[in-house]
């Protein structure tokens, strides 16, 4: 009897001693299991290749080329307007944005630096790294240097006023817009010394990927930059290095530019990589990252015409009728209207397999609308863009781009004649009569009216327009103003200042010392 | 039967050498058999009070171990001598001791125990007796608790004990938010809970039905002993334990009705037409454009919607049904008694959708006694099932989406994928969530089993010595799964067939405890010590596997291998720890009273250089009353004096906070192939450490009238320094999320507390009458990188001012005219119509520099006022609970005041045109131009309520049967009356607790319930 308590009473401490898993002085120290820890990355050059794909990646989310960074763009400019009822679309648009709401404008402005921050990653580890091929290693600082460069290039040309990181830290205090070009220049000279001509014919892992960062890119952004800050001679040199690459050409049909069916073409530069075949099919929006992301657009969704997206962005119809002023040399309207605008084409146009009379027929307001073609899913390969996925690319510097920019830089130079050419060989494309037969011996004004004509047409709904009005000093030019307002009402809310969209609260909030935009 | 030979090979097989030892030292001891000699002697208990025969009373021959228990009807028999002294004793009866003497047949009547103080309190990893108490514990009148028919205990607290804040919602199994003395932390401020010696985070899956007795522990003297958890305060809870005798069978039912007490105005279809339209007109001439209103709401246009007018309160909300249903079995012998409950709960939502919460819980406590053994075991099963609510956006509750659903939407409607109304982009132009159509279409099914097990085991080694090893085992398994069927909800809410997903999340946590504790308990003469030393293991794994299917046509079957495309991924963490606690009692002549304790914590939450922390406390009492020299008039029962000072800290930051990881999944693509790309994402402390809080406080204890009339008055200070906080970054620092959780700031929290009670028993109309207060000063003394203060939503936490301060514009007027406009200071955007805001710094323009501080978030004081009484077979109560001193801003008011797209207050008819200029509200414009709606006092109210929680009336039924012993049936109210100035739904509602802690989006209101039940004992 006896013992059979103590039996009881040991094998109840044994059991629970046993069953209880003990926690030792080893057990205290826990690391995440989920992901490595930074101390074992950066070794090796795979480790710097996926570092630099990352600072990449960052092109993907909602602030950057996903969806946010093309409206920022489009939206305040002649070519486009918005009615969409989402309060931070529409003011975007309308000069009016909210500084109590950063939707949109906000998300851009925090995805820029995180873009930056995982290039400075790149730029403060890599050179540590030991690598057998040192072309390799110069191919991916090269790339940091240049993607840097361009976050910044959005942050300077959006925000005015912004800070500077150029290594880790926490915090980098605002500077002047002048002192964030010279970083932007001295980022894209750095990258264009370091990159590699093209892709191809190189060994390494990166052989043979499009897609990224090229000397030619390099130099044709910091031409941009140049030219954005009225260095035209420096523009004109650095324009003139990227001709004379050699690599790159027109496509013969302009809409190859614009849909999945010919991209990274000779024209291309630079441009965002949409695919709906890489990765998952989550929509990353932003965040941190996860294994389900995919690497799709919800532009053309958010552009797309009434009842196959959210129409949140239209073409003007300053834009309409500008494409009517000039014929073909075959007496044709400009091709460029019909892969720029959907309308109700005497004749019949189809939309996304349908035909815009016949399906808009019951809806009177949208059968006399204009709706946006460009970048739209829309040649009959899909019903409509309600999976948000479009896959495609992002065309952010087009040779074109680079031939009038050159152009212009002539013209500003004094060498307006030499223009011409230039000119002439975007219009060649689409085939417009030869300038300097319907327009010879204009003067530098008269240059610059054509060329601001000519960049109209030819890049509406890609971001340019509103960097060129504010380039060009039109806001301030009461006539140009006032004209600007006759095309766009969206214009009738401006006031100085707003060229820019207002630093983000939070930033302002947590970085001691900022300022904000004039008018804000 | 196993040798002893044979237990020694199987300990030294099983046990490592520490717990072989143990073993060895444990046989040593031997244990007395008792025996007992002499006559039979038999009687009979009852109670003094109504002459009811009392079963489980235990009679015990004193000095000896010789013991009995009173059966069925109160009878026993026990052998004794005639020098023998029995001692029968019950609780909450006054112990009586009876002299054998010559008599076969005793019998005898307990009268009630109407000492207050000598209740045995549960503290950390101990009792004591109430009067002895030198810390400050409040202990919840478990009776007045109870009648708040809910599904978690945490909110059984609100206004029972001064200085505790609930905060609770009406979503059925939502979660409720408590504080006890404010706020300490900025990260987790809710307390830890103890149940039955197990420490879990919260009492969400346990049934309150079967709750014996809680406790809050508010100070550091009595929470040190919790150490790195103690900071927030603790909570014990104490389930029904079984008692030796008589097998007793309880039975309690109740079936509740809800509602919704209170309705908002919002505009009927025409108001809506005419605000809306107004607003695109003012829109419309401001830019200068040929006007146009939406077609839907232009009388002139054939799309006109004039068939439509759906008031989305009234088809929405409906009666919620609560029902819970408990039954407990007690009984057992001294070697082993049983407590088993089963308790059933669901409510069903009073919202129109599927939403509900199920709950079926059941708890087994077994204990019991052999010789110097004591043992027990806890075993505990919980299954619920709650269908949650869906949110489109994050913050968009069914409850916004009900107010800001336009009445041009139907709800119906047979057109549309799924059978629901939407809104058209071209006639309405509105994005509208039809709230009924998107919850009845997605189904959320959240499943959570959770399994307790717990054995412990007290082995008293010598007389007072004794060891206790306690074993605990806590495991909850989940899963959620979430369907999007493809649907068209109108414009925006269309879900397509390749958006249409499922979500699959399962996942199970494990937390096992092991404490060994070794107690000393001595009297030596009239010293008094008690001692505790202990050795704590913690141990806490967690895994979760998400699977996601994407791509389903309509009507296919919601499993993943439908799917057009799947993906997995999981996530894994694993938190220890490792304490030593110990504890000092001493107490003089039951007049002076000290109390020590000291516990060092070591947790996995820190790196190896910060992982350890020290936490201390020391508390004292002094029993004025029973010193001698003082000549008390025999109506004083009871002074004390008590007070004390400690340490306490708080490590409630997310696992592996301290080491930076890299991201694998920022990748990006080439030739249409994933390119994997790796970099760090989130910005973390590798020195973040704990988070410490001293307390210390001050309290009188009166008790007059045999302690029929008592009252505390307490004041404490509690100052938190390296406070954990998500310290938000600039975005240009370029981490996600943009914040980095360091130790951050300091805080200082203080107040007073009182409570009164006055009890009267004497007659036959005995009633209660207690009330509570609790006042509540916080200040933060020191912030963020810098000293930068920290914004939250409509607010700003600085220095000098108490946390999550309403931070807004202030508005001053309407602007009546251009030139009005252009005599102000500068607001860009503004026109005639629209508000004028204060230019605070006046620097001529107005911009996020004009915005001040516009009042308190946190309640300045909170109270509760308890009124029972009782009346032969009729018994009634009613609890008044209230706070205040605190603002609100209400999100959801702004909102409905916006002036446009969505639904609207009737108030923003009132809107200013050129002709109606005596208003302040102002003209509604597409867009908002001048921020007319942004953060301002426009929207900002009193948060004060006083609310009628609970009035219960009750019968009990008389009865001639034995069989069943008590039946009672009662009517119970709850939130039956509310007064406050708050336009919102609830002034209770639940917000995100600290940096935006007076900021309503829109919570659940807390129903209306008026209930029926019924309780049977057999």
């Amino acid at each position: 009897m006896k013992y059979k308590i103590f039996n009881y009473i040991a094998i109840f401490f044994s059991l629970a001693v046993v069953t209880t898993s003990c926690v030792d002085n080893e057990d205290l120290t826990q690391l995440d299991p989920n992901n490595n820890a930074v101390d074992s990355f950066w070794k090796t050059d795979e480790d710097a290749i996926e570092g630099v794909n990352a600072a990449y990646g960052s092109l993907l989310t909602d602030g950057t080329y996903m969806r946010s960074t093309p409206l920022l763009l489009d939206a305040r400019a002649d070519d486009a307007r918005t009615n969409s009822p989402w309060g931070s679309m529409y003011n975007a648009g309308h000069f009016n944005s909210n500084v109590a709401d950063a939707s949109i404008y906000g998300w851009a402005f925090e995805t820029y630096y995180q873009g930056i921050y995982r290039a400075n990653q790149v730029l403060a580890n890599v050179p540590e790294i030991e690598f057998k091929d040192a072309a390799l290693k110069n191919r991916i600082l090269g790339q940091a240097y240049f993607l840097r460069g361009l976050y910044l290039f959005h942050a300077v040309n959006l925000f005015k006023n912004v800070p500077i990181p150029t290594s880790l830290a926490v915090y980098y205090p605002q500077k002047t817009q002048a002192e964030g070009w010279e970083q932007v220049i001295a980022d894209f000279k750095t990258a264009a010394e370091l990159l590699p001509v093209s892709y191809n014919g190189i060994s390494g892992i990166d052989a043979g990927q499009k897609g990224r960062a090229t000397k030619g890119a390099a130099l044709g952004y910091l031409g941009k930059a140049y030219l954005f800050t009225k260095d035209f001679a420096n523009a004109k040199t650095t324009f003139k290095q990227v001709i004379d690459l050699g690599v790159y050409s027109l496509v013969s049909n302009y809409r190859d530019n614009f849909t999945t069916a010919n991209e990274n073409n000779s024209e291309s530069l630079f441009e965002v990589q949409f695919s709906r075949d890489a990765g998952g099919v989550d929509l990353g929006w932003g965040g941190a990252p996860a294994s389900g992301w995919g690497k799709t657009s919800a532009r053309a969704i958010t552009y797309a015409p009434r009842a196959f997206g959210w129409t949140d962005v239209q073409p003007s119809w300053a834009l309409f009728n500008e494409f009517h002023d000039e014929k073909t040399k075959t007496g044709e309207l400009d091709p460029r209207l019909d892969a720029t605008i959907f309308y109700n084409k005497p004749g019949g146009m189809k939309l996304y397999g349908k035909d815009f009379a016949t399906f808009y027929a019951s809806s009177p307001a949208d059968l006399n609308d204009i709706f946006c073609r460009k970048y739209q899913n829309s040649d009959g390969e899909f019903a409509d863009e309600y999976d948000w996925r479009s896959g495609i690319n992002e065309r952010l510097l087009r040779y074109a781009d680079i031939l009038l920019m050159y152009a212009e830089c002539l013209n500003e130079t004094g060498d307006t004649p030499g223009a011409y050419g230039y000119i002439q060989m975007v219009r060649n494309r689409v085939g417009l009569p030869d300038l300097a037969i319907t327009k010879p011996g204009m003067t530098q004004d008269q240059m610059r009216e054509q060329i601001g004509h000519e960049r109209f047409l030819e890049f509406p709904l890609e971001g340019h327009r509103f960097d060129d009005i504010r380039r060009w000093g039109w806001l301030e030019n009461t006539a140009k103003l006032a004209w600007l307002k006759s095309r766009d009402a969206e214009f009738n809310s401006y006031t100085a200042g707003r060229e820019y969209y207002p630093i983000p609260q939070l930033e302002m909030d947590n970085n001691p010392g900022t300022k904000q935009n004039d008018s804000y | 039967m196993i040798t002893n030979q044979q237990l020694f090979l199987y300990c030294h097989f099983l046990l490592p050498k520490k717990e072989w030892l143990l073993a060895i030292v444990m046989l040593l001891f031997s244990v007395n058999q008792m025996s007992a000699q002499g006559k039979v002697i038999s009687g009979v208990v009852t109670s003094a009070q109504d002459q009811l025969p009392l079963p489980g009373v235990n009679i015990m021959i004193k000095g000896t171990k010789t013991v009995a228990v009173t059966g069925f009807d109160g009878e026993y028999t026990i052998k004794a001598s005639p020098n023998d002294i029995l001692v029968f004793s019950f609780i909450g009866f006054q112990n009586k001791e009876l002299t054998v003497g010559n008599q076969s047949k005793l019998d005898a009547i307990l009268s009630e125990d109407t000492n207050k103080l000598n209740e045995v309190v549960v503290i950390g990893y101990g009792t004591q007796k109430k009067s002895d108490l030198t810390g400050s514990v409040s202990v919840v009148n478990m009776e007045s608790a109870k009648k708040t028919v809910t599904y978690d205990a945490a909110k059984m607290l609100q206004g029972q004990v001064p200085g505790v804040t609930v905060q609770s919602s009406g979503e059925p199994g939502g979660f409720v938010n408590i504080k006890i003395r404010g706020i300490t932390s900025f990260s987790n401020n809710n307390p830890l809970f103890v149940i039955d010696g197990i420490m879990v985070d919260a009492p969400y899956d346990f049934a309150p039905g079967e709750i014996e007795s809680m406790q809050v522990l508010k100070d550091a003297s009595s929470a040190a002993i919790y150490g790195v958890r103690g900071a927030n305060g603790v909570v014990i809870i104490t389930t029904k334990k079984g008692k030796a005798g008589k097998t007793e069978v309880k039975f309690k039912s109740i079936v509740g009705l809800q509602n919704v007490t209170k309705k908002w105005d919002v505009t009927d279809r025409l108001g809506y037409q005419k605000i809306t339209s107004e607003a695109e007109r003012n829109r419309d001439i401001r830019a200068g454009v040929p006007v146009s209103i939406a077609p839907g709401n232009d009388p002139t246009s054939p799309s006109y919607i004039s068939n439509v007018n759906t008031d989305w309160q009234k088809e929405a909300l409906q009666t919620g049904v609560v029902q819970n249903q408990a039954l407990t079995f007690t009984g057992g012998a001294e070697s082993i008694a049983y407590s088993f409950n089963v308790d059933y709960f669901k409510n069903t939502s009073y919202v129109k959708t599927p939403q509900d919460y199920e709950r079926i819980s059941t708890n087994l406590n077994l204990n019991g006694k052999k010789g110097k053994f004591k043992y027990g075991t806890k075993v505990a099963y919980t299954q619920s099932d709650k269908e949650i609510f869906n949110e489109y956006n994050a913050g968009q509750t069914v409850i916004s989406d009900i107010l800001n659903a336009v009445p041009t939407m139907p709800v119906y409607d047979a057109n549309r994928l799924g059978g629901y109304g939407g809104t058209d982009n071209l006639t309405q132009r509105a994005i509208s969530m039809n709230p009924i159509g998107y919850n009845n279409l997605i189904t959320n099914n959240g499943k959570r089993n959770r399994f307790i097990g717990d054995i412990w085991g007290e082995l008293e080694i010598v007389k007072g010595l004794k060891y206790k090893l306690d074993v605990s085992y806590d495991r909850t398994d989940w899963e959620t799964r979430k369907f999007i069927p493809p649907s068209d909800l109108g414009w925006y809410y269309i879900t397509t067939n390749d958006e249409a997903s499922l979500d699959i999340n399962n996942g199970n946590e494990l937390r096992t405890f092991m404490n060994n504790l070794l107690t000393y308990e001595v009297t030596l003469g009239k010293h008094k010590i008690d001692a505790l030393a202990g050795w704590i293991q913690e141990k806490r794994d967690h895994h979760d596997y998400w699977s996601r299917g994407v791509g389903y046509k309509p009507g296919e079957i919601a499993m993943l291998q439908y799917a057009d495309s799947r993906n997995a991924s999981e996530y894994k963490f694993t938190i220890t720890g490792v304490s030593y606690i110990s504890r000092l009692n001493y107490a003089y002549d039951d007049r002076y009273l000290i109390q020590a304790n000291f516990r060092q914590d070591r947790t996995s939450l820190f790196s190896e250089k910060n992982n350890s922390a020290n936490f201390y406390s020391f508390s004292g009492g002094w029993k004025i009353s029973n010193e001698k020299f003082l000549h008390l008039p025999s109506w004083v029962s009871n002074i004390k004096l008590r007070g004390g000072y400690g340490t306490l800290g708080n490590n409630t930051i997310p696992q592996y906070f301290f080491a930076s990881t890299v991201n694998s999944f920022a990748g990006y693509d080439f030739n249409n192939a994933l390119a994997p790309g790796t970099t760090v994402v989130a910005a973390l402390d590798p020195n973040v450490k704990w988070e410490k809080t001293t307390s210390k406080n001050i309290a009188l204890e009166l008790g007059f009238f045999d302690n029929d009339l008592q009252f505390t008055g307490e004041y404490f200070i509690k100052k938190s320094t390296d406070l954990l906080l998500g310290v938000p970054l600039p975005y240009s620092t370029g981490a996600f999320p943009a914040n980095i959780t360091t130790n951050a700031g300091d805080m200082q929290n203080k107040g007073f507390e009182f409570t009164a009670s006055y009890s009267n028993h004497h007659h036959k109309f005995k009633y209660d009458i207690s009330a509570n207060l609790g006042t509540l000063k916080n200040e933060i003394t020191k912030i963020g990188v810098n000293g930068n203060p920290i914004y939250g939503a409509v607010s700003k936490t600085e220095v000098g001012r108490s946390a999550g301060e309403l931070f807004a514009w202030e508005a001053i007027g309407i602007f009546q005219n251009a030139a009005e406009v252009a005599a102000s200071p500068k607001q860009t955007g503004a026109a005639p119509g629209d508000v004028k805001f204060r230019d605070v710094n006046g620097d001529g323009i107005i911009t996020d520099a004009d915005r001040t501080f516009q009042g308190v978030a946190i309640p300045k004081y909170g109270f509760g006022i308890n009124f029972s009484a009782s009346y032969s077979n009729f018994d009634f109560s009613m609890f008044w609970q209230g706070s205040g001193g605190n603002k609100v801003f209400n999100a959801m008011y702004r909102n409905l005041m916006a002036g446009q797209y969505g639904n609207h207050s009737t108030d923003e008819l009132n809107y200013w045109t050129p002709t109606n200029t005596n208003t302040n509200i102002p003209a509604p414009v597409i867009g908002d131009p001048n921020g007319n709606s942004r953060d301002s006092n426009r929207f900002i109210q009193s948060g004060d309520y006083v609310r009628l929680q609970t009035m219960e009336m009750g019968f009990n039924i008389p009865l001639k049967d034995k069989f069943i012993q008590k039946a009672r049936v009662y009517v119970n109210g709850q939130n039956l009356w509310t007064i406050t100035k708050y336009t919102g739904y609830d002034p209770d509602f639940n917000s995100d607790g600290l940096i935006s802690r007076g900021y309503d989006a829109g919570s659940f209101p807390n129903p209306r319930t008026v209930s029926l039940g019924v309780e049977v004992n057999f």
